[in-house]
Formats: C-alpha cells, structure tokens, sequence
C-alpha cells in the first residue's frame, strides 16, 4: 500500500479537492491563509507538470514552522473553531506539498471532508449548502481516483461519483429526518466579532429612522392555523424603557423579579406560532402583544417581555402564544407605577403646556386625545426629521413638528408622566409582510417601531400608538408600500432591497425567495425544533420501535433501488422466442427422457424425436424446418404463433 | 453452379470408392481457397484423390515426392547462369503450378518443408531479391504419413494452420473395398475422367459462396465453439480468430454445396474436425497433436441452441 | 482453557471458510463465496463522521448533520459497490507453464466478467505471493499470468487464490478465497555435471563420430584415438591444452541420458545433470534420448522432445 504511486489524474484531484475546500472559508480566515494554500497548490502543480522540483527537507520544515507561528499569531485570543478551522486549512495545505503515496492522499481528503463541513458554523444558506455538495462530490471523486488502476479520463470519475453520492443523498436524507439530535455535549462558542443588529437597548427620538434603511430580515413568523392576525394588531413588543434622562429612553434594570404570567384580565383570541429569530447579539427576543406563554430557557420579564438569557448568535426559533386586547396589571402596585412617572427637568415649555392641558380635561381620556389632536393637526410623519438640540421635547412640540414613531412616543409618555400618567415607550416592530407561498409574515428591521403604553386607571397598561393618529397608514399598510417614497428608506441596502421597491414580477419573485428561505430555515436549518412534532405525525406515536422502522424500511429501499440495476443486468440474457420455444419443448420431454442433447442440431432432435413417433413426424420436420428459417436463414416472416402451437402440439402428443 | 460441383465429386467417386464425405470436404477446402492436408497411412488414396480433384477441376496439376534429400531449391527452383547470354536466368520449379500435390511432405528435412509452406502461405516465390509470383488459382494437397511412423519430420505445430484443413481417408468400407477390388486400379480411370469446372467457374462459385447468410444465431454458436477451445483446460491455446474465419468461410461454401444460402449448425459440425483438429492441441498430452477427441468433445458440450 | 478455545474456535473458522472456498477451473464469484470487511482507511473515515456528529450535535447545526449523514449513507453504499465490484468476476484456469526449481513459474488465468458490469482495481495473487492489480471491461475478457516461486520438482500446486477490492472508496475490502483447479510441472534445477561421455552411441559406423555434420558444435577434452584431422591447433598453440574440435549435425549424434551413468550422485542431483544435459543437447541440436528406471524414451531432438525429456524428470518418482 505504501508504494502505491498515485495516478495523474488522482493528484489533479486532489489538487481541485484542496481549492473547493478552501473558497467557503476566504471570508473568514486571515489573508495569508488563502495564499499559502493556493502557492503549496500551484507548487504541487507545477511539480506535477515537472517544471518544478519538490521542495527539499529544510524548505517544508521551515513553511511548517513559518505557519504554524503565524496561526498563533492571528489568533492570539484563543479564537476557539475559527482557528482551529484555520490550523487545518493551513496543515492539509502544506500536506498537499508531498502527496505522493497513497496514505498522503487519503490524510488530505478526510482532512478535506471535516475542513468543508465546518463551512457551515460560518455560513448555513442554501447556496452554501449546495456548494459543499458540489464540493463532497469533488473530494469522493478524488478518493475514487485514488483506488482505480483503470485509465480514466479527466471527468470520468466525477460523474460516476454521482452514481454512489445520489442514492447516499436518498439515505442522507432518511438519516436527517429519523436520527433524534440531542442537546450540546459541552459548551462551545463561536466568534464572530459581528456587531450587534436590530433594536438597541436604549432609544432617543432619532434611533429607529437608522432601521428603516435596512431591508435586513429581523424574524419570521409562523402562525397554528395559517392565518395571520389584522396588521393593525401587530405589534411586536421587544423591549419596554421606563427611564427617562431627558434625551433617551432605557430600561432602568431595576433588579426586579422575573415576571410571573398571571391570567390575563381580558382573553380575546388565543395566536400561537413560530418566530425564527436572526442572529442580533443581543438578548431581546420579539413577541407579539401580548404574551400568554413562557417557553423554557427564556426569561419572562415584568413588563411581559422575553430575553433570552445568551445574545443571539444564531438564528433561532421559539414557540410562543399571544393574545389581542389583554389587559395588563391594572392592579398594579404602587411602587411599580412610580417608577413610570419620574421625569428630568428640563422641557420646561412642555410640562406647562402639559399641565395647562391636564386642568383643562375632564380626564385621562380626553387629556391623551387633546395630544393625539395636536399632532394631527400640526405635525409631519418624516424619516429624515431635522436633527434636535438638548431640550429635546420642547424643539419638537413648538419648532420642528416633524418626526417619526420616536420622537411621537417619547414625547407622548413625556406629558402623559408630566401630568402624573404612568407611561413607558416599547421598541419592537410593527406589521410585516404576508407571504402567501409558505404562510409565514416577514418581520423586517425597517418594520422597527416604538409606541407607548399608559397605565389608565382600571384598563391597566394600554398601548396608544402616537404615530398612528399622525400616520394612520404606518400602522395600516406594510412599510415598505408607506415608505417607499421616503427619502431615507433602504438608504443602506440598496441590493438587498431589490424587489421591495420594484414592480410587481420583482415583488413576487422576492416573496418566492423568501418563502424557500423560510422553509429552510424552518425545515432544515431548525429542524431539531420540528423534529419530534414531525415524526410525530409521521409515525402515529413516537415510539422506539417505530423509529428503527421509519430508519430501517427507505435504507432497504434505496439499497434496493441502488442495486436493482447491478442484478437485472447480471440475469441470463433473454432467449430468442424460437429458443426459447425449443428450450420448452427439450425441457417438457426431459421427464421421458427425450431432451435435446447439447450438441444436438434441432432437426437431428426433430428426427429424434419423429423416430419416437412416426405420427408426428410430419409436424416435427415442418418445426425443424421453421426454426432453421427462423434462425439461420434469417427470414422475419416466420408465424410466431403457429410455431408455439406446433410446439405445443408436440408436446402434448409426445408426453402422452 | 451447384450442378457443376455434384459432377464434381461424383466423378471423384467413381475413382474414390465410398469417400463421399471426404471429397466433399476436400472440395470445400479448394473452393473456399486454403490448402489441403490429408493425412493416413500409405495406400489409402491419398495421392489419387489428389490427382482426381486435380484433373476434374482442371488445373495443371504436378506431383512431387518428398524425400529427405531434397533442398528447397527442387522445389522452388533456382537461378543458373546461361552463359549463353552471360545472366542468370531463372528457373521455376514444381511448385509453379496451378495445383500442386506434395507427397509425404513429412519424409523431407524441416528447411526443405519450410520452404514449401512459405510459398503457399505468401503465393509467391523469393529468390535471391527476385519475387516470382505463383499462378492464380493455387492449390497444395499435401500428404502426410502419421507421425508414429519412423524416418519422419512431422510438420511444426506452427506450420500445421497454413493448411485449412486436415482430413483423414481411413479403410473403405467392406462394400466399398469390393467395389475398388472389382473395378480395378483407380488411377488408371483418372485421365478418362470429365473436367468439370471451367476456369471461369471457380471464381463464380466463390463468389457465390460469400453470398451466403451466417445468421447472428449461428454465429453466437460458432463464437460459443471457438470460447469453449479458449476456457477449457483442454487445450494448450484456444482457436485463433484465423481458425474461426477459416470455420465460417468453410462453412459458407459447405452450405452452399448443401444447396443452401444459408449456414445451419449442421454445416459447422461437418467442418469441425478437418478445420479445427490439426489447430488444437492437447494440454495434457504433450506430444502428439491429434485434437480430434477434443473436438468430438466441443460437439457434444457446446449448445448449439441458446 | 481459553487458548484451547481459542485454537477450537480457529479451527473451526478455517475449516468452515474452507467449506465456502469454491474450488474448479472455472469459478463465479458470488455472494457465498465474497467476505467484506472494513478497511483500516474505513475505520478513519468513519471516526471522522463521528468526530462530524459531535462538531454538529454540538453546535447545533442540522447542516454539519446532514454532512455527517451523508458521508455515513456514502460509506453504506460503498458496502454494495465494494460487493458488487468482485461479485460476478469469473476466474478461470488456462495453463500452468512449466519451470525449473528455483524459478517463478507461470500460471495463466483467464478472468471475464459474468454480470455484463465491469470491475476496476481487482487484486489478486496466489497466497504468500506477488499481489498484481487488474481491471476489467464488461466484454473484455483479460489473460492475466501469475507467478509463484516453484519449491520442489514434480507437479506444482501454487495454492489458493486470493482476490481482493478495495474500490471504489477504498473504504471497505471485499476478499474472497478461491481454489482453482490448476497445476504446472516443476522440473529439476539443471545443475552442471560430467558429460555422459561413456554412453555417445556411435551413430551407423565408427564413421560417423567424425563425419558427423559439418556444423561445428565446441570443443572437447583430446582422448587418444581421436582423428588427428579434428585436433584443435589453436588452443594448443595458447597452450590450453590438447582439444578437439567437435561437429554435429541433425541425426548423426545419438546420446543416451542414462540413470545408470551417475552412480556417484544421488537421486536429485542426477535428474538436475540429465536435465542440465538435455538443455545442452538440445541446444546443440543433438539428439539424445532418455533412459530411467522407469521409462525410456528414444533419442530425437526438438523442443516437443525436449519437453518430454523434462517432464519424464520432473516426475520422476525414483526407483
């Protein structure tokens, strides 16, 4: 085995192995990775061509110890897989500099099956998916090579890989579906220095018009029952903010007891679903309002948000269930309710208005409407407001009159807590877009929105959506109709956006994309979350016994299916009908002893057999003489039939 | 045609009693347009069947006895200088000739029978640098005394397959003898015999005979004969594909001598032992080359259907 | 104890994979006759699906599944590729081809294809012997020639045959033991000995010795009586010696290989001198015959007759 020189056409295999395994891992390795690979290549290559020589001892051990520094230098902080992806690149690339043998090869393509499976801790799309596909077929080709002796053409092999990789992607696929996944055996990390996406923890009236330049996904949705609630009803509630510093909102952390789910006041309809988060890096996790449901390994806050209690950094799925038109806390006690009425000074302008207002009213109600009255006589929805100075609400009350969901609802919870109206602003999203061909809403970052809820005595927390009354349409219609006159809107994707600001195919095709997207993610991406629902339903119970079924009952038909044409070609070959007619009549006879010899002509066993029975003697010639016609004369217009009745005849009168 | 060729070996009979099958193999031989070798002991009508077929297919027809003091150059000829005009002229031996019947051709030495096989084999005659180039048609009817007999050269294996065929006479049979015995010497009736064939005649026939059907069927039988040579441990070299084509081209002409235009089974079992016997040889018997056993065997293993 | 079971256990697998061994001139191999096991190249790869499995299960990635998954179903398919690429192979024995001690002896195989599929990278070799890889063509059939190193003279069983595949992934080895049924004869090792100079039979006459041909054949060691007229002059005048100048021609020498002419050697080492001797004859185009104990074959020349001289001795069963 060790002196087994490998093929020509091995070796260029070999080499095309290395490069497909490398090109998923550019983005991410440093840049003299790539380089170093591509040089050992194209060295082996030129060796290989016979132009250049192998390199010597002194220069492999000097390229060894050059690289394996340089890893440790480009990884100083431990890197964890990242590097560990990149200290094999590096080792299988300097490998490359001697495959000569047998066992060298064989050392770089298992290398190479690990080095392309780990394309995916970095990049799980469909393309990429398919890629390493294209890329698995590579590398078997090149272990194929290296076992045949057979001369081959340069592209033989890879397409009879196929004929082996096929049926293994029919029972890849049996063993994707059957074999239960279980949880992390260790804790692993993945660093990605991404930043982080999506909402920020704190909000200021101009945060949210960054979103809006941003046709990134943010989640998707799934709704039990397919059908989706009325967009004004979408509100995605992310995160509450209750501390006011005069400029922007956040969350104060008061270290505050987890959230207890008690009943709901009010129970209107019940909407559980799917949400299929992208990664952010942060911990908030969207729901729709108002949650019902706590799923495990996530923290239920007070003010019925979820977190998660790692950032996100990888896209997940949760199942959650929600409710419309739940009243919340209107029991709340006092220390709570005080925490949502502290106010900075400042604004001073604003706080006398406020109160001029609040004298003025009879009550809550009519004060809130005096405000949503204001801004629908005299203000402007704009995602490119004039920028603010330090008093932040008194500019935009009496100057600017022009802004957008962050600055409507900071400085609607502004007079509502100036006048003693416990208030807070949520951030979350608003709507989202219906796709029809997989039943799922897409939640884009441009559908980011921020609305306040007010505690009103004996409603408990109620949602009031300020920009609303100023653009009934922001919350009516999906974003991307409202905004796409907008000047700022999908200022910063302008490829990502193709198809949300275009005409109609455009739009649909997009839909489509995003719908095979969704079903990715959800079905193969997430699987380990539809699993034991899936198999569920496949198999009636979910029973060990079952599973072992499931598992073993397509392996033995795709192996069936893999060997049927081996075995039909490896059957007798079929007999000419003449033959096979004669076969008949020898066999029939062999109880009498009157089978044709071996070597015996058929008119000699024809006159055989006439010596036998002088009657059918007759009959027998005219057989005979067909069957030489037939056979030997090559004439077509022999009758079949007559031919197998005579034989027939025979045969019944000779057995007799 | 065909006519011609019943009268042919009709009038073959009359001189050769009781031999039909073998005329008509050696007539197969002629017309397909290999050699002959006949091979049996003295005195059982080699010589005249020879001349026989000589004389009805009308060729000039020379005889030459093998001895073992011969040189090539009796046979071939040789140049001898002329003095008269000062050159060497050339001159032709017995082996010029339409149709040549070399006697006991196993009695002269390995170089001499060389010779001889070389010209049959090329249709030519080298000598010195001067090729001479044989008259067209050109037939050799060898004879051989069997190899056990003492004071012989018996052919080299490797020179055995320039003869198409290799037939036996044997003893005629009782009724057969009477008959030689009461009709009296049969070459003496030879030149009284009618010439059957024009010259024109033979490459018609020929002609006819490549006309003749093989069917797929009988071909699959043919190959499946001449694999059964090659896998069997029998025999020490299986048939060349040379031994298979000289099987199908006999076969054709038997065919049509049979008055068909097509081959059956029939027609190849006929030829099987004058064309493949002298081909074979034994893996177990090291000495003698009598594949004839072997061949009865192939008849009787080999299916002829399937 | 444990060893005691050990053997008994072995035994019985020899004597049970003897049982399955086919055993013929021609032999199909098939599902009875095929053993698979994986390579130690499968159990590499198979540790790294494995080492695939924990990298997805941990990090949660269907994806890394999925190739794990798929280079498992690769490695079970292989199974039947690996199978099907030895099952269906017909073997069968043409020739043994005869040899002397000492030397590599020549078996001919003939190995075809019986299932219309064609095979790629068959080893074969006999047991203990030089391994040779071979493909085939679904139509093709292929004569291959192994060796084995003949030991002893008589009639030589090279053993049995071992064919083994490891395509097409090199994942698994398919073997299967066959016994073919197929000898050749191994003759002495010719050894350099005395001429069997006492038993030159004259030819028809005294005559004949020196108008034996005009081909010269060597020289020979000068013993009175000898025609002066063959002397050689030449190397008497280097001062070599007194030789003589020996001629040959076809027929006009006959020698006797004779058991008896030996007496001071033992058995084997005077079939090895026959046998050195009958090459030597033969070359010189002398005829000489054979004459053991057993059987005794006339003079002649030729390289039939040589076989014949040489198969006499290598199956020579003694007196």
């Amino acid at each position: 085995m060790s002196t087994f020189q490998l093929s020509r056409v091995a070796i260029l295999w070999q080499l095309l192995c290395v490069i497909s395994v490398l090109v998923p891992h550019l983005a991410h390795l440093p840049l003299w990775v790539p380089v170093l690979v591509i040089s050992t290549v194209f060295w082996r290559y030129m060796a290989y061509t016979g132009r250049w020589s192998f390199p010597n001892r002194t220069t492999k051990l000097v390229l060894i110890v050059a690289a394996g520094i340089s890893v440790l230098l480009s990884y100083k902080s431990g890197g964890g897989i990242s590097s560990t992806v990149a200290l094999l690149v590096v080792g299988f690339g300097l490998k490359v500099l001697e495959v000569y043998k047998r066992r060298d090869a064989l050392v770089i393509i298992y290398v190479a099956y690990l080095v392309i499976a780990t394309a995916f801790l970095f990049n799980q799309t469909a393309l990429m998916a398919l890629y390493v596909l294209f890329s698995i077929a590579v590398i078997t080709t090149s272990l194929r090579t290296v076992y045949t002796v057979r001369p081959i053409r340069f592209l033989e092999p890879f397409k009879q890989t196929w004929i082996i990789l096929v049926p293994s992607l029919l029972l890849m696929s049996v063993l994707f579906i059957g074999i239960p996944r279980v949880g992390p055996l260790w804790e692993v990390g993945i660093d990605r220095s991404s930043a982080k996406t999506g909402l920020s923890d704190s909000m200021s009236p101009g945060d949210i018009s960054k979103l809006t330049r941003s046709a990134e996904i943010a989640f998707r949705v799934s709704f039990n029952g397919d059908r989706p609630p009325p967009q004004a009803a979408l509100y995605w509630r992310a995160m509450v903010m209750n501390d006011f510093d005069g400029r922007r909102w956040q969350n104060d952390h008061y270290p505050e007891p987890h959230g207890v789910l008690n009943e709901p006041d009010i129970l209107e309809r019940k909407w559980e679903y799917q949400i299929i988060i992208e990664p952010t890096q942060q911990k908030y996790i969207p729901a729709l309002e108002h949650l019902i449901s706590q799923p495990q390994g996530l923290i239920l806050n007070r003010d019925r948000t979820l977190s998660s209690k790692t950032p996100l950094i990888q896209r997940q799925q949760f199942n959650l269930a929600s409710s419309l038109g739940v009243q919340l806390d209107k029991g709340a006690n006092l220390f709570d309710l005080e925490r949502h009425l502290l106010l900075p000074n400042g604004n001073q302008k604003a706080r006398a208005l406020a109160h001029t207002w609040w004298r003025e009213s009879v009550d809550q109600e009519a004060y809130i409407q005096k405000i949503l009255n204001l801004y629908n006589r005299e203000f402007t929805y704009s995602l490119t407001p004039p920028l603010l100075g330090d008093e932040v609400i008194d500019q935009f009350l009496f100057e600017t009159k022009t802004g957008f969901c962050g600055h409507f609802s900071s400085t609607t919870a502004f007079m509502l807590r100036a006048v003693g109206i416990p208030a807070r602003v949520v951030t979350g999203y608003q709507g989202g877009e219906w796709n029809p061909y997989e039943n799922y809403l897409l939640v884009r970052q441009y559908d980011a929105h921020a609305w306040i809820e007010a505690w009103l005595d004996g409603k408990g927390w109620v949602r009031l959506d300020p920009t609303a009354w100023v653009a009934p349409e922001r919350v009516e219609k999906p974003a991307d109709q409202l905004f796409s006159g907008q000047e700022g809107f999908l200022k910063d994707s302008p490829v990502k956006a193709w198809g949300i600001k275009g005409g109609r195919w455009l739009a649909i095709a997009r839909q489509r994309i995003e719908a095979f997207n969704y079903g990715w993610n959800r079905w193969v991406l997430n699987y380990h979350l539809e699993q034991v629902n899936l198999l569920r339903n496949l198999l009636g119970k979910y029973t060990s016994v079952r599973l072992a079924l499931f598992l073993l009952i397509p392996f033995i038909v795709v192996i069936f299916i893999t060997l049927l044409p081996a075995f039909r070609k490896a059957k007798q070959k079929k007999l000419n009908l003449f033959d096979r007619e004669m076969t008949r009549l020898s066999e029939g006879l062999s109880k009498l002893g009157l089978s044709r010899a071996k070597g015996e002509t058929v008119n000699e066993y024809c006159l055989r057999l006439g010596d036998f029975n002088p009657h059918l003697l007759d009959d027998l010639l005219m057989l005979s003489s067909e069957y030489e016609k037939a056979r030997y004369a090559d004439l077509q217009s022999i009758d079949q039939q007559i031919f197998v009745d005579k034989v027939t005849l025979c045969l019944k009168q000779l057995s007799r | 045609m065909r006519d011609k060729i019943d009268q042919l070996i009709r009038s073959i009979s009359t001189v050769l009693y009781g031999k039909e099958l073998q005329i008509r193999q050696a007539v197969t031989c002629l017309i397909t347009g290999g050699h002959l070798l006949i091979e049996d002991l003295p005195g059982m009508g080699k010589t005249t069947l020879a001349h026989a077929l000589a004389h009805a297919m009308g060729m000039d027809y020379r005889r030459v006895q093998f001895t073992s003091d011969m040189l090539p150059a009796d046979i071939l000829g040789a140049s001898v200088f002329d003095s008269a005009n000062g050159s060497f002229v050339f001159h032709k031996g017995p082996v010029f000739t339409q149709f040549l019947l070399a006697d006991e051709i196993n009695r002269t030495t390995p170089k001499t029978q060389s010779a001889l096989l070389e010209a049959m084999e090329e249709r030519q005659v080298t000598i010195e640098g001067d090729t001479y180039p044989l008259p067209e048609p050109f037939f050799v009817i060898a004879t051989q005394n069997p190899v056990s007999q003492y004071g012989t050269f018996p052919l080299p294996e490797s020179q055995l397959d320039r003869f198409l065929m290799r037939i036996e006479i044997g003893y005629p049979s009782p009724e057969a003898e009477r008959d030689l015995l009461i009709g009296g010497d049969a070459r003496l009736k030879i030149p009284e015999m009618p010439v059957s064939l024009n010259p024109g005649d033979l490459n018609a026939i020929r002609q006819a005979c490549a006309g003749v059907t093989a069917s797929k069927s009988l071909l699959d039988y043919l190959q499946r004969l001449v694999q059964f040579t090659r896998t069997t441990n029998d025999f020490e070299f299986g048939i060349s594909p040379r031994g298979s084509l000289s099987l199908l081209n006999t076969a054709k002409t038997w065919a049509y001598i049979s008055g068909r235009d097509y081959i059956i089974p029939e027609d190849i079992q006929s030829l099987l032992v004058p064309v493949f016997a002298h081909r074979l040889r034994s893996a177990e018997d090291y000495a003698e080359h009598t594949g004839v056993a072997h061949v009865r065997r192939l008849l009787s293993e080999v299916d002829v259907v399937g | 104890m444990f060893v005691g079971a050990g053997r008994y256990i072995r035994d019985l697998s020899i004597k049970w994979s003897a049982k399955r061994r086919p055993k013929g001139k021609a032999i199909v191999l098939d599902q009875r006759s095929i053993f698979i096991f994986p390579t130690l190249a499968g159990w590499m790869y198979l540790l790294s699906c494995i080492v695939l499995f924990l990298v997805a299960t941990n990090y949660q990635n269907n994806l890394i599944h999925a190739v794990a998954f798929l280079l498992i179903a690769l490695g079970i398919i292989t199974i039947h590729f690996t199978f099907l690429n030895l099952s269906g192979v017909k073997i069968a024995a043409l020739k043994g081809h005869n040899t002397f001690v000492g030397d590599m002896a020549e078996f001919s195989l003939l190995i075809e294809s019986s299932s219309q599929r064609g095979y790629d990278n068959i080893q074969l070799g006999w047991t203990g012997g030089i391994k040779q890889s071979i493909y085939i063509d679904s139509d093709e059939k292929k004569q291959i020639g192994l060796y084995a190193v003949a030991q002893t003279r008589g009639r030589f069983y090279p053993g049995i045959l071992k064919l083994e595949t490891h395509y097409p992934l090199g994942l698994l080895r398919a073997w299967s033991w066959v016994e073919l049924d197929i000898t050749s004869i191994v003759y002495p090792k010719p050894i350099k000995g005395r001429h069997p100079d006492q038993s030159i039979e004259i030819g028809d006459s005294e005559l004949g010795r020196d108008s034996g041909g005009d081909d010269f054949i060597g020289l020979e060691a000068y013993q009175p009586g000898a025609s002066i007229r063959h002397i050689a002059w030449k190397p008497y005048a280097q001062g070599r010696g007194l030789f003589v100048k020996k001629f040959g021609g076809q027929s006009s020498r006959q020698l006797w290989l004779d058991w008896q002419d030996w007496p001071e050697l033992a058995s084997e080492g005077r079939l090895s001198v026959m046998c050195y001797w009958a090459q030597r004859f033969e070359h010189n185009n002398i005829e000489y015959g054979l004459n053991l104990p057993t059987l005794k074959i006339p003079p002649n020349s030729g390289p039939e007759h040589l076989e014949r001289v040489l198969i006499a001795l290598a199956l020579f069963q003694g007196e």
